[in-house]
């Protein structure tokens, strides 16, 4: 593809150069030798090209102003190629130096990239469900001038429209726009902006609430409902200690809310259901916990059991092992639908809480670093495709700018005897 | 010599790792397709790194920076 594209602009530069040439020379039969020039190259085309390196051969003016012919090659160094052909002067020429003649201007040989602007939607811009959005933005190229009407649009990597502006509506969530413009030259140009349609995984939801959203102990910010679980017919929240029993500081049948205090939540109005129970964090860089979890005893009317609609939906019951190489994902308070894999498992880590650092044992490590951030605490890891396709693999409570840890979701599962409330 | 499982290496070594000034963790990775021990450091200097066997009972060792690991409450 790229030599291809290589090859396409010495031609288009082989065209243009004898053009240059007659408004630069003397009238025709002149003492250039133009017309000589390309009769010997014509001659010697054949077996110049077929030396490994060339990729085109042509005619132009030495820097005397006599004719001479040009031998391009796809790089620097490529050997065995003549001084001179039938007495005249060949020059080699790397194809990419040469755009360099072709621009008397003088911009050298470097294309630069096209300069992309998002003017509408904002960055950050919120949506009620169905709005028709404007999207409009701009797209300069030094070489190539406006591109605006070229650019490609996406939603979360899906084609919605072509050119400088449209209107269209996008389905609830939070979506990654991004324009796109492409130059004469092949090089690109981007621009993104987020935005939200409907009810962001931070608002209040309308009961039965999704899992995947925000959610917390009165006491602390705000962190994600995982997943709802059962046990004895009774519906429990599940997330982290940290979210639901404020790192060991809670009380048993404390209130846990929708959304989260952060994120505007009342107690007890926006109550979803009421600490159960939890494991104690050991705060030691000797200990070896294995959960950072907690279940609110909540109901069918109070939480659902499936991801907002451009999640990865409700999650099957029974939870799988993880393995390196593992393709994952989740929905999370704060980074919504992500993917990622499991880069290493076993992992012991120092995790550093508002109460200290605690060591855990057994842990899975995800990356990229954009698979979670804070407030997606609690989230539920599931495998993306295959047969495995949304099993149960792990529990979110932790990570850095580049991984994000999860307890191994079995451990979490039998330590309060529940079973995921799945497929 | 047949190495040993590398959940037995790990078992045996992660105290000792631990313990190093800034490692904050210790697992096991893979590179390529080739099982390793991965050690994570809060910060990736040499000092640090230069610190790190490259292997342990026969294991490649891989360093790898970004562990400043925190809970994620919003």
């Amino acid at each position: 593809m790229r030599k291809k594209h290589l090859l396409s602009i010495v031609l288009a530069l082989i065209l243009v150069l004898p053009v240059a040439m007659v408004n630069a020379s003397p009238p025709s039969g002149g003492p250039t030798g133009l017309e000589n020039a390309i009769a010997v190259k014509d001659r010697h085309a054949d077996t110049l090209l077929a030396t490994p390196g060339v990729a085109g051969v042509g005619v132009g003016l030495a820097e005397n102003g006599k004719a001479a012919i040009v031998i391009f090659t796809e790089k620097l160094g490529v050997r065995g190629l003549p001084a001179s052909i039938e007495g005249i002067p060949a020059l080699v020429q790397k194809s990419g130096e040469f755009v360099a003649l072709a621009r008397p201007e003088g911009k050298g040989p470097k294309n630069n990239s096209p300069v992309v602007t998002i003017t509408s939607p904002p960055d950050g811009a919120m949506y009620d469900t169905g709005t028709i959005i404007v999207f409009s933005g701009m797209a300069n190229d030094i070489e190539d001038g406006d591109l605006s009407a070229a650019l490609s649009w996406t939603a979360d990597g899906s084609p919605i429209g072509i050119g400088q502006s449209f209107t269209i509506s996008l389905g609830d969530g939070i979506h990654t726009i991004t324009a796109l413009a492409t130059d004469s030259g092949g090089k690109t140009g981007t621009s993104s902006v987020t935005i939200t349609v409907g009810a962001s995984p931070t608002s209040w939801q309308t009961r039965p609430v999704p899992i995947g959203v925000s959610t917390g102990h009165p006491d602390i910010t705000a962190g994600t409902i995982g997943a709802r679980v059962i046990k004895d017919n009774k519906v429990y929240a599940l997330s982290n200690n940290h979210v639901y029993a404020n790192e060991n500081h809670a009380s048993i049948d404390d209130n846990v809310l929708q959304p989260g205090v952060y994120d505007g939540g009342r107690n007890p109005a926006d109550a979803i259901g009421t600490l159960s129970a939890f494991k104690p964090i050991e705060f030691s860089r000797r200990a070896n916990n294995v959960i950072d979890a907690a279940i609110a005893l909540s109901s069918d009317g109070l939480l659902g059991r499936a991801t907002p609609s451009d999640g990865y939906g409700t999650p099957k019951s029974a939870p799988v092992t993880a393995y390196i190489g593992m393709p994952v994902m989740k929905y999370g308070r704060t980074t919504g639908f992500t993917h990622g894999q499991i880069y290493v498992i076993d992992a012991t880590v120092n995790v550093r809480y508002s109460s200290g650092v605690a060591r855990f044992v057994h842990q899975i490590i995800i990356t990229p670093g954009t698979f979670s951030a804070g407030g997606d605490s609690g989230s539920l890891i599931v495998v993306e495709g295959g047969a495995d396709n949304n099993s149960p693999v792990g529990l979110l409570f932790a990570g850095s700018s580049s991984y994000t840890i999860a307890n191994p979701i079995n451990d979490v599962l039998a330590y309060f005897g529940v079973t995921i409330d799945g497929e | 010599m047949k190495k040993a499982n590398i959940k037995e290496v790990l078992s045996r070594h992660i105290d000792g790792l631990m313990e190093m000034p800034g490692v904050t963790g210790v697992a096991e990775g893979k590179l390529g397709e080739k099982p390793c021990i991965t050690v994570f450091l809060s910060a990736n200097t040499p000092e640090i790194v230069g610190r790190i066997p490259s292997h342990i009972e026969g294991y490649p060792v891989q360093v790898v920076g970004g562990g400043e690991f925190k809970a994620l409450a919003s």
